[in-house]
């Protein structure tokens, strides 16, 4: 009851807490913070955050589009529509709205529809946007990634559950480290890839900080950590090539970590033909080789994997790129 | 956060007529949530929900405030709940206020912080309502046979949770007065008379019993009669106001509170409009509180 109530008074300090910044306003605003949402911490103003505002306002307006109007026939189009560029990000959004739809309604399927449809070159965005849906409607995410019956990518919601809780609820997951009790086996190592996302976007893919907040935790979920850093970074991007080659001397032995990361992002990015300079340069960097050449080499190594759906073939995947790496 | 159909169906312990009715309350609701998630503007929405009968259509936009507000922590931009509040949920407003607490409920989130968000100061509080409601429907063992209260709800927050409980306390006993009674007498007593406001909510709202039944309620509810009488005028505000008042609610106007639906709804709306601008305390506490002093004076407990 005493622990209740001092919860209670903790939620409402968090209630009249200030987003200090613009993009934490950003994205407050979009994402209507609230008690049980941590505000982002210090983002600041500049290129990085410019980019990363562009990325959550795709995001975000794309999600909206798809609450108003799920059909496939008549969402695609308006995803498709989008600079190429950012249509990951816009999948994403995509993703965001159906899971919200399908946890609202038991019977629901359309996020699976869009990802085994018309979607599927941006199944790892509608994913990725699926788990922030689950995480921010407090949904049984393991359920949900069962019932998509893909043992790749159907963990891949959990890397975007990890990205939401390490974003939102900063404090908890990223400064307290807590475990989220909610996930169990390898879930929760998926959930660690987002949260290393989450770092790289919450420090503004400040290098020292990344590295530092990567440190603090838990030696076991480093090298989870450091292959989210490595999505984001080959993924989202943001920064210049020089800050990459920063962020691979901070990883030190994580770097093959690092990398799986780095060589996801130009998979992804090479799947939809859209590969961009930063994602370019940081296969470079990161993995030494060229997007192209680590996007064949992610996609090489995914056959052969298991298919058994309980199976994390996920898992394995990874751990092939990984081994690559080292 | 889904509503399938087994838990739609889970309140029942029974058959009948009594029942049926109470089941096509529990339906339009549903109906009127899944117009929201199965995706589409507010203007699609009221479309779909529109054509549910008019005895019917409150419960539709308690189902629409549900799915509003489930779908508002993930989309961007101004709140839709808000825009169906303020525009189309405008007729049907009380229960579209419940609507939002049985989602806040369902998606495990706290009722209190997110009144702040809401726009009247009074009727917000009818959160707290559906909350309730929600709690004692879907989780009645916890909520209902083991009596337990969110320990985070403030001391007013806790009452009015009660008078949810209450309301879904009709549900659950298929509206059958001894059920009710029995429901009631478990919890403590300092709890009994926001309980009855709940049930003389839903006896006037939702109706479908004879007069007969009505006069054992009023019989059965003993000194609580100004609580239950209070719970039934304000109900007969609420279908007044959407213009969709049923024979059940004359005639739990005439039967607890004395006079007919008409004159009860007047009362509810004269006591708003006493309401004091500032207050320390909350203005739903004050519109109660004369309610039931009110109907202290006016009708005689029976001995």
């Amino acid at each position: 009851m005493v622990t209740e109530q001092l919860l209670d008074q903790q939620a409402t300090d968090h209630d009249t807490g200030r987003l200090r910044t613009l993009a934490g306003r950003a994205l407050g605003k979009v994402f209507d913070v609230s008690s049980s949402t941590m505000m982002p911490p210090n983002i600041s103003d500049d290129p990085t955050n410019a980019r990363l505002k562009q990325v959550v306002f795709t995001v975000t307006e794309c999600c909206r589009t798809t609450v108003v109007d799920p059909r496939p026939e008549s969402l695609v189009p308006k995803l498709q529509a989008y600079d190429k560029e950012l249509a990951g990000f816009a999948y994403e959004g995509a993703g965001l709205g159906l899971a919200a739809l399908d946890v609202l309604n038991p019977s629901g399927r359309r996020t699976l529809a869009l990802a085994s449809g018309l979607g599927e070159p941006y199944i790892y965005g509608i994913y990725l946007g699926a788990g922030m849906a689950l995480a921010r409607m407090r949904a049984n995410a393991e359920k949900f990634r069962r019932r998509l019956e893909d043992p790749i990518f159907g963990w891949v919601v959990m890397d975007g559950y990890g990205f939401h809780e390490g974003f939102f609820a900063h404090e908890k997951y990223v400064t307290r480290q807590r475990i989220p009790r909610r996930l169990h086996g390898y879930s929760r190592r998926v959930f660690d890839h987002g949260m290393g996302r989450s770092i790289w976007f919450s420090f503004s893919a400040d290098v020292e900080r990344v590295r530092a907040g990567i440190a603090s935790f838990d030696e076991a979920r480093q090298g989870d950590l450091w292959e989210g850093v490595g999505l984001a970074c080959g993924y989202t991007g943001g920064v210049e090539r020089e800050a990459v080659e920063h962020l691979r001397d901070a990883a030190g032995k994580r770097l093959p970590h690092l990398a799986v990361g780095a060589a996801m992002a130009a998979s992804i990015r090479h799947r939809v033909g859209n590969p961009v300079d930063h994602n370019d340069f940081a296969s470079q960097v990161l993995c030494g080789m060229s997007s192209n050449e680590s996007a064949s080499l992610v996609d090489g190594l995914q056959k052969g994997l298991p298919t058994a759906a309980d199976t994390p073939a996920y898992a394995l995947w990874r751990e092939r790129i990984r081994r690559q790496f080292e | 956060m889904g509503v399938p159909e087994r838990e739609i169906q889970a309140f029942k312990s029974g058959a009948g007529p009594k029942w049926t009715h109470l089941e096509h309350a529990v339906r339009a609701a549903v109906g009127g949530y899944h117009a929201v998630v199965d995706g589409g503007s507010l203007g699609d929405i009221m479309q779909r929900v529109d054509i549910v009968p008019e005895p019917l259509r409150g419960y539709a936009y308690e189902g629409v405030a549900m799915g509003l507000t489930g779908l508002d922590l993930v989309t961007p931009g101004p709140s839709r709940l808000r825009a169906f509040l303020a525009g189309p949920g405008n007729g049907h407003i009380y229960m579209s206020h419940i609507g939002v607490g049985e989602a806040l409920a369902r998606l495990k989130r706290r009722p209190e912080p997110y009144l702040a968000r809401l726009e009247d100061p009074v009727l917000r509080w009818l959160v707290l309502d559906g909350y309730g409601f929600h709690q004692g429907f879907f989780a009645r063992p916890r909520f209902v046979d083991h009596q337990q209260v969110p320990g985070f709800l403030s001391p007013f927050g806790k009452r009015i949770f009660d008078q949810g409980v209450g309301r879904s306390i009709w549900f659950t006993a298929g509206a059958d007065i001894n059920r009710i009674s029995a429901d009631i007498a478990a919890f403590a007593p300092r709890r009994h008379a926001d309980l009855w406001v709940g049930v003389g909510v839903a006896c006037s709202y939702v109706g479908g019993l004879p007069r007969s039944d009505i006069i054992d309620l009023r019989n059965a509810c003993g000194r609580h009669l100004p609580s239950v009488a209070t719970g039934v005028a304000f109900a007969a505000r609420g279908r007044h106001r959407a213009a969709n008042v049923i024979s059940g609610t004359d005639l739990a106007c005439d039967v607890l509170c004395g006079v007919n639906s008409d004159q009860a709804s007047t009362l509810v709306q004269n006591t708003f409009d006493i309401l004091p601008v500032r207050s320390p305390r909350p203005g739903y506490e004050l519109l109660l509180a004369h309610l039931r002093t009110t109907f202290s004076a006016s009708i005689p407990a029976p001995a």
